[in-house]
């Protein structure tokens, strides 16, 4: 079965500022959007957006050729996932709990939500958390419970995974992993991936589409090579940004402010 | 445990079975120590007498303290426990915020301006307690129309986090009441006075509805176990929890409902007694660890202990003399939290 999450004239506003004013997206599974844009642009309201957790501002949002608003809490929760860009523990409780509560959506109501779950181990696994399972999530590192967050959206197991800079806080190898483990499970067992992210470098490679915001209301989405180039990237940014080719890649380096000494 | 792992091991809690094992334990813990109440005591009633009868039919004076006093006492110092540390575990996941409960929300404070008003006024006990009731809504009615306006709406998972909010008003409250309280004090004639303190530092003595605690702790935990998981997940914060499915404005209300109901009929019964919603919980986190779906249960059963040892050391330590249980709580009460806040470190 095929899904589908696609937008409509889809307008995004924060305190009257428009973000973005017409966007027309259609994300099917099997791709890898990846949204980037300057501070404050608005990717995590379009990430929040599609997730449902905020009404569009105009325009309209459907899964599945359903609007989102029309989706009950728990069923949109089978559907999709989102990894907020924090998320702060007051207080102390397992790694193995923290991944195990997001099997809730599938539970039903009067479930105690049991131990041994086959997802939840696979999820720990994936992530290698397998030897923090007993550990309180307080007591991790950033980067820790970073991955325990994504662990547990895989453990949510659904179609579509909206994740706001799944990256922040991971060290580079742990960066690939996460990367990797988003487009296998894209290509493998037919998800959508959408992650917010900041080093362009990384969304050019690890993305089949991109969203790019410049946070006054013009937004680019497409085809990963049409979005992520020079002009593209210096107009949303507001800074040159030039494409190097090194070894047949081209990677995108920011240019040196020329204008005032160091 | 694995190598490697220096860290605090903290409880995993995934199964029922081990839920109901803790909570068995608890169980069997409150029933030993409630004996223990109803044979100790002032001195007038020796432990035979009491323990003789708690049993036989036999019309004598230790029968009508034991059965007619203490009993009823002690069913009330248990459900009023019950129902603080329930609470009190309530509002900290409601405000993701381990320093609340019923009182640093301002909900004592309110009814404790209702008592005293009604004291002051020279009412009956109905009236007292109708006050009390009655202060302790409007306080909780005050915290939810000034902290919790989006609890209201139909949006869907806010952004903000207004626990922080909901706490100050909360503080704000009681150091509101906590004026009215003292004005008051100063104005009430030397015969209330008494009456009035007792009332403000909690007094289990003549008591008159006594099973009413129990049977609100009873159905409040009906209500509330059910809801665990979705707890759980809101303690972890409510966007992701809205994420998981859970309608964050929904289970709020109700938890905020359930607790400040819970709340007021404590405080109805047995004026202001401190500590127990904000310490057993704690203690309890510590032990068992932080799944509500145990902790709930196993806090109201906690509390209801706690507040049974300190209504009879009230009763025992100043003999004839009866101290306020909530003083004897707070003598309780803040070591143990200081102890296991310094051991944590």
């Amino acid at each position: 079965m095929t899904t589908t999450l696609a937008t409509e004239s889809l307008r995004l506003d924060v305190d009257g500022r428009v973000l973005v004013d017409v966007l027309d997206l259609r994300i099917v599974d099997g791709e890898v959007w990846a949204v980037i844009g300057p501070n404050g642009a608005g990717k995590s309201t379009l990430l929040r957006t599609l997730a449902g957790l905020r009404a569009p501002d105009g325009g309209a949002v459907q899964l599945d050729g359903r609007d989102l608003a029309t989706y009950r809490p728990r069923e949109l929760a089978r559907r999709r996932g989102f990894l907020p860009q924090s998320v702060v523990d007051a207080f102390s409780l397992t790694v193995w709990d923290a991944v195990a509560a997001a099997r809730h959506p599938h539970l039903p109501f009067w479930h105690w939500g049991d131990d041994g779950d086959d997802t939840t181990r696979r999820a720990l696994a994936l992530f290698e958390l397998e030897a923090l399972a007993d550990r309180d999530v307080t007591t991790l590192s950033g980067g820790e419970r970073q991955r325990v967050n994504i662990a547990a959206l895989f453990a949510q197991d659904v179609a579509f995974l909206l994740l706001d800079e799944p990256l922040s806080s991971l060290d580079l190898h742990q960066q690939m992993k996460v990367l990797h483990a988003l487009e296998r499970t894209a290509v493998r067992e037919e998800r959508a991936i959408v992650y917010s992210v900041h080093d362009i470098n990384l969304a050019a490679r690890h993305a089949t589409h991109a969203i790019l915001l410049d946070g006054q209301g013009h937004a680019i989405a497409g085809d990963i090579a049409t979005v992520i180039t020079s002009d593209h990237l210096s107009a949303a940014f507001h800074h040159p940004i030039h494409g190097v080719d090194i070894d047949g890649e081209r990677f995108f380096r920011a240019g040196r402010l020329t204008d005032t000494t160091p | 445990m694995r190598q490697g792992d220096t860290h605090r091991r903290i409880p995993r809690n995934a199964t029922f079975a081990s839920a109901m094992r803790v909570w068995a334990v608890m169980l069997v813990v409150a029933a030993v120590v409630a004996f223990a109440c109803l044979l100790c005591g002032s001195g007038e009633v020796r432990l035979d007498d009491a323990w003789a009868a708690l049993w036989t039919d036999a019309d004598t004076p230790a029968r009508a303290i034991v059965r007619e006093l203490r009993i009823p006492r002690t069913i009330a110092a248990f459900g009023v426990g019950g129902l603080l540390a329930m609470s009190g575990c309530l509002m900290q996941v409601l405000v993701r915020n381990p320093l609340a409960d019923p009182y640093t929300l301002g909900l004592s404070g309110g009814a404790a301006v209702g008592a005293l008003g009604a004291m002051l006024a020279g009412a009956g006990a109905f009236w007292i307690a109708a006050g009390a009731a009655s202060g302790a809504l409007l306080a909780c009615l005050a915290v939810f129309v000034l902290a919790h306006r989006e609890l209201l709406s139909r949006q869907r998972a806010g952004q903000r986090d207004d626990a922080t909010d909901l706490i100050l008003t909360g503080v704000m409250l009681a150091a509101g009441s906590g004026a009215i309280v003292s004005m008051m004090l100063v104005l009430a004639p030397d015969r209330n006075l008494r009456g009035m303190l007792f009332w403000m530092m909690g007094d289990l003595s003549g008591v008159s509805w006594w099973g009413l605690p129990v049977l609100c702790l009873l159905v409040g935990l009906l209500f509330v176990v059910p809801l665990g998981r979705q707890l759980n997940l809101l303690a972890r914060g409510e966007e992701s929890a809205s994420a998981l499915g859970v309608r964050p404005g929904a289970v709020k209300a109700a938890i905020f409902v359930v607790s400040s109901i819970a709340t007021a009929v404590a405080v109805t019964t047995a004026g202001t007694i401190g500590f127990v919603g904000l310490v057993v919980p704690h203690a309890l986190r510590r032990v068992i660890g932080n799944d509500q779906r145990v902790l709930v249960p196993a806090s109201a059963i906690g509390g209801g202990t706690l507040v049974m040892i300190a209504d009879t050391a009230s009763r025992v330590v100043a003999d004839p003399i009866q101290l306020p249980v909530g003083a004897v709580m707070a003598v309780i009460g803040v070591p143990t939290f200081l102890f296991l806040l310094a051991r944590r470190r």
